[in-house]
């Protein structure tokens, strides 16, 4: 080897990835079995200024930014530590599929209420890039179901935060903390997951005016408009979702359905107030998105183009802009990705004492990264 | 309680001490003029504890109405190396709003505007000086309300319940308080004043939001909140289940919770709490139970009589002495009044009582239970117990009499014996109250050095200078590595 990561390669050789689609993402691909080889890695990164990125499954298609000199999958790291379903609490290794989890806690009428249509996408990818499934509108975003947390951080050390327990205030609200931090304070190693009872009803209606539907029905699991319609997910109990049926004049789509997820090689991730919902889809729709799902009362519209059908990012960003909100770009064709919203800036100061307290030698992060 | 700041100090260490905050304290008149100053020794003895056991040396109670205001305070308290304590309602029980040293204590009850209030969204911008229940009174037109609810509710503040991520019986269902904040303005250590969070979802990065609410004002002092509103739900049933023993009752959370309900509320009382809170509301209570289950469902009509049927059956599997359901408003209503009517109902028993917090496992609940009793047997204390079943959350309350010489200190031992309890069932310090004073010594049983060291890092970067609230949350010596990552000796 004569890379500058070679050196990763000759202290853990059995843990080094030689093939396969992920070993062209960096000079050395590593696939660390315990929490120890994973701060090992981090160790000799931080002595050799070597830059290290995270990936899951690599299945969200959400790249480095940047060829870093080593990239870890996680995806051994997937053991189910402890699922107690009377406690609604679930412990597991970072590269556990959504899919396993759903199977798992399925077979107790559980969900862990995380991303919808990804099932091979890792928890650990899920909770690093803070994504949510539809029924967050009912059910809260995926932090609020991230109970405890264990990291390698950026210098080296194993930490834990939260704990398995549904309710707990004790400390600062580390696992809140890095769900969406994109990996720039720490590997996500372990996470604690809340789980919900997964309602026995669920039906889909199709409906034509989503803002109605967020003004009048009694908590929806979601309120969904595409490029071809819009639909209400209902779920509870069966008398419930019976009664809240009567109360629409919608059609009922035979049973429940989610939107296929957005696959186009060039998306967006539009974020309003959920005030300025309508007004965002109406940028999308005008900046000529080939497809779109906008979550209505959440304030997200991720939208798609096919192939040469790129669109005018930055005047989308000021017409996004203009409502208060931001664009990010979500996947990109070539090299590096056209600019997105610029970073908050206000608690630029914070952030960037939390980045070079968590990851002092920049293993994580480059200097001028973002940590997004 | 309370002891003046000025007579702690000794000798020359005095003198200096009281010049610098003398200088302070101008400083902080020709800011806010003097009657938004408070030094008065009276005022320094009422704001020098909160509801808890706790009480610490307060240098003054300044009263801002403005962010600009609270920035300006904090540029003083910077050049005069004093630090800042923020206080709502001091309704608190952990003394996270008491000062640990001489300090300035920035009273937060002006801020008291609700603006913004959006419907569609269900949001609102709330002055941390807004009282809990004010709020939900003000949304009740929109059929809205604020979903935590303490205890204290009608007296706590929104900035209060923001820094001890405070929850309430229904936050079993909803999560506690850092649930329903969607962004805060905060003034940092820096001075600044920042926006943590957003109106938008996911703002790429650190949460920084997630860490703010329940950092008892150590991570900055919170000046505006973007509060999330939940719906009334269409409609409601509260139950009132009677047990001949506290294992049968909690038989009966577990049972609920595994029929896939997820009820609004799953409150336990035990008979000492009980025989107490009837006394004092007359809310139909059964005395003769060893433990009553105070249940609330919620959502539409069908949904909700569907789960009271459930339930139903499950109180009676688990040989319920009475079930029944609240016939009306009035009748629920009283149902909730003795709940809440708890900790007040306990003056009858003793003049002073400490109210713990403890979280486990719900499953462990019972084992727990039976250790804290014991605990409290064994130190000859009067131990009353109403708590948040449904999500494992004990707020065993001692009752004692604090003249009995000796007693407070039996008080903390079985304290930190009920905590140790908790925490060997896999459990920890706190459900909602917070860590404040009460509690920091405690964390390392629950955490290890490196775990308290990365939260030390948290705080550093909000507060590199350590005058946000020091001497809370985290115990002394949390940090111990430098930048670098080495041990630090």
């Amino acid at each position: 080897m004569t890379n500058r990561a070679g050196v990763i390669a000759e202290r853990l050789p059995s843990i080094v990835v030689a093939e396969g689609p992920l070993s062209d993402l960096a000079d050395v691909v590593i696939r660390p079995r315990s929490v120890d080889e994973v701060r090992e890695v981090i160790r000799i990164a931080g002595e050799r200024s070597l830059s290290v990125r995270t990936v899951g499954s690599a299945s969200s298609r959400r790249m480095p930014t940047t060829r870093p000199d080593v990239v870890i999958t996680t995806t051994l790291l997937d053991s189910v530590v402890a699922y107690e379903p009377d406690d609604l609490t679930l412990v597991v290794g970072a590269g556990t599929t959504l899919g396993t989890i759903e199977y798992l806690v399925g077979g107790r009428d559980q969900t862990a209420v995380l991303v919808d249509g990804f099932p091979d996408r890792t928890v650990g990818g899920v909770v690093s890039a803070g994504d949510s499934g539809y029924r967050r509108l009912r059910y809260g975003p995926t932090r609020d179901r991230v109970l405890g947390v264990t990291l390698v951080t950026g210098y080296g050390e194993i930490v834990k935060g939260g704990g398995r327990l549904v309710k707990n205030v004790t400390g600062y609200d580390l696992p809140r903390l890095v769900t969406g931090s994109a990996g720039s304070l720490g590997i996500i190693i372990e996470v604690c997951l809340k789980l919900w009872p997964d309602p026995p009803a669920k039906v889909s209606v199709a409906i034509d005016d989503p803002t109605f539907a967020i003004d009048r029905i009694h908590r929806p699991s979601a309120v969904l408009e595409t490029e071809t319609g819009a639909t209400v997910h209902l779920e509870g109990s069966v008398p419930a979702v019976d009664e809240l049926l009567q109360s629409l004049d919608g059609t009922v789509e035979s049973g429940h359905r989610w939107p296929d997820p957005l696959t186009c090689p060039f998306q967006v991730s539009v974020r309003v107030a959920p005030r300025s919902m309508v007004e965002a889809v109406a940028a999308v729709r005008a900046a000529g998105a080939s497809r779109f799902i906008a979550q209505h009362g959440v304030g997200r519209v991720d939208a798609g183009w096919r192939t040469g059908a790129q669109p005018d990012v930055g005047g989308l960003r000021t017409r996004i802009a203009s409502l208060g909100g931001i664009v990010i770009v979500t996947a990109w064709d070539g090299t590096s990705p056209p600019e997105s919203s610029p970073m908050d800036r206000g608690t630029a100061a914070i952030q960037e004492r939390l980045r070079d307290l968590f990851d002092p030698l920049h293993v994580l992060t480059g200097p001028n990264e973002e940590g997004t | 309680m309370g002891t003046s700041p000025v007579s702690e100090t000794e000798g020359g260490q005095r003198r200096s001490v009281t010049v610098r905050h003398m200088g302070v304290i101008d400083e902080l008149v020709d800011l806010l003029g003097a009657d938004r100053v408070r030094h008065h020794p009276l005022d320094l003895i009422i704001f020098a504890k909160d509801a808890g056991v706790t009480s610490g040396p307060v240098l003054a109670a300044v009263l801002p109405e403005t962010s600009g205001e609270v920035a300006a305070i904090v540029g003083i308290a910077r050049r005069s190396a004093i630090p800042v304590v923020a206080r709502g309602a001091g309704t608190g029980l952990a003394g996270g709003a008491v000062p640990a040293e001489p300090g300035i204590l920035v009273v937060m009850t002006r801020f008291d505007r609700i603006r913004d209030i959006d419907p569609i969204a269900r949001t609102a911008w709330v002055g941390p000086g807004v009282v809990n229940l004010d709020l939900s009174r003000e949304l009740s037109s929109l059929g809205m309300h604020f979903a935590p609810d303490p205890s204290s509710q009608q007296a706590c503040t929104i900035g209060g319940n923001v820094g001890t991520n405070a929850g309430g019986p229904h936050c079993l269902a909803e999560g506690t308080t850092v649930a329903h904040v969607l962004a805060a303005e905060v003034v940092t250590a820096d001075g600044e004043v920042v926006v943590v969070g957003s109106e938008f979802p996911d703002r790429p990065g650190p949460d920084l939001r997630a860490v703010v609410v329940g950092s008892e004002g150590t991570l900055g002092i919170v000046t505006d909140v973007l509060v999330r509103l939940t719906d009334d739900p269409p409609h409601v049933a509260t139950m009132l289940a009677g047990f001949e023993s506290v294992d049968a009752a909690a038989a009966t959370v577990s049972g609920i919770i595994a029929a896939g309900i997820i009820p609004a509320a799953l409150e336990m009382m035990d008979r000492l709490m009980v025989i107490a809170v009837e006394n004092f509301v007359n809310a139909g209570y059964p005395t003769d139970a060893a433990a009553v289950l105070l249940i609330e469902v919620a959502g539409v009509r069908s949904g909700v009589e569907a789960d009271v049927a459930t339930i139903e059956a499950i109180t009676e599997r688990n040989g319920a002495t009475s079930t029944r359901v609240a016939a009306d408003e009035d009748e629920r209503a009283a149902l909730w009044k003795g709940r809440k009517a708890a900790f007040g109902a306990v003056a009858q028993v003793a003049p002073d009582y400490y109210l713990h917090d403890t979280v486990v496992p719900r499953t462990r609940l019972v084992e727990v239970l039976g250790s804290i009793y014991e605990i409290a047997s064994r130190h000859g204390l009067m131990m009353l117990n109403v708590f948040h079943a449904g999500d494992g959350n004990l707020h065993p309350l001692v009752a004692f009499d604090a003249r009995e010489p000796g007693m407070l200190q039996r008080v903390a031992i079985a304290a930190r014996e009920m905590a140790e309890a908790s925490i060997a069932a896999g459990g920890s310090l706190s459900g909602e109250h917070g860590i404040g004073l009460e509690k920091r010594d405690l964390m390392g049983l629950v955490f290890g050095s490196l775990d308290l060291d990365a939260q030390a890092r948290i705080r550093e970067a909000f507060d590199p200078l350590g005058l946000m609230n020091p001497g809370k949350v985290l115990p002394t010596g949390s940090r111990c590595f430098d930048a670098s990552g080495a041990r630090l000796p």
